[in-house]
């Protein structure tokens, strides 16, 4: 792909400085909060560092890279628990996001209901859905098949719904909203 | 919470193609407002470290 005149050799350098911004994005989105975002990019960034050798000038470098911020996304949760992932405020306390409404859709609540999906489905919609990567690269980041990722972004999108009209909706009574508050302590 | 109680139908949640465009939307700000932040001098910092010894080291083989 690119080559650098100055050295002969490809510049990963200057590929890594330009996926950047997304890579922090990704990493937010992924675990919610800035600050551990910010150490999940630095790890990412030494990792691909040493493992550059691995990568082929030419093929997806977001891909690649995102790969590489997930797996150690999810190496950091089984280490540390539960401890930087499911805390109350992820995604909505620390991540400052313009206020923003789009149709019904509340950024607030979205963000709440987001927080609550299962990781696989988490990822898998803001793959397809925010970072612009196709449904055969987010495979390839998540490590399986095409079909897998389009079935995890589906029952994303209808576990948003669901919760997201709990919270406006009048159909589930009054207690809705307190039941899924009282659930939401004992998982934490 | 959310005022607006337009219904989003979640009796069936089937799918609804202006829900989903709606929650991309949101997707999309949440992500590009981080994207846009520019990209924090620490990062550069370590890339130009790494990049340094890495060609320190590698000059060194070479001799």
């Amino acid at each position: 792909m690119e080559i650098s005149a100055a050295d002969g050799i490809y510049s990963f350098k200057r590929d890594l400085i330009a996926q950047l911004p997304a890579m922090r994005a990704f990493a937010v989105s992924l675990c919610g909060r800035p600050d551990v975002a910010d150490d999940l990019v630095q790890d990412a960034l030494m990792n691909a560092w040493s493992k550059q050798a691995s990568f082929q000038p030419g093929t997806n470098i977001k891909a690649w890279l995102f790969t590489i911020v997930r797996n150690l996304f999810y190496s950091r949760m089984r280490k540390r628990g539960r401890e930087i992932q499911d805390t109350d405020g992820l995604f909505t306390e620390r991540l400052s996001v313009p206020p923003a409404q789009i149709g019904n859709l509340d950024m607030q609540d979205f963000k709440t209901a987001l927080a609550k999906l299962p990781e696989d489905q988490r990822e898998a919609i803001i793959l397809i859905g925010a970072t612009g990567l196709s449904y055969e690269e987010a495979a390839e980041v998540c490590a399986c098949a095409v079909g897998t990722i389009k079935s995890r972004v589906n029952r994303a999108r209808r576990k948003l719904q669901e919760l997201l009209s709990v919270s406006g909706a009048e159909d589930f009574g009054p207690d809705a909203r307190d039941a899924s508050v009282t659930q939401r302590a004992f998982v934490s | 919470m959310s005022k607006n109680t337009t219904p989003v139908n979640h009796r069936a949640t089937a799918a609804t193609p202006d829900f989903d465009r709606q929650v991309s939307g949101l997707l999309q700000l949440m992500y590009g407002a981080v994207e846009s932040e520019g990209i924090p001098e620490k990062f550069l910092d370590l890339l130009e470290k790494l990049d340094q010894a890495e060609r320190a080291q590698s000059s060194g083989k070479e001799r």
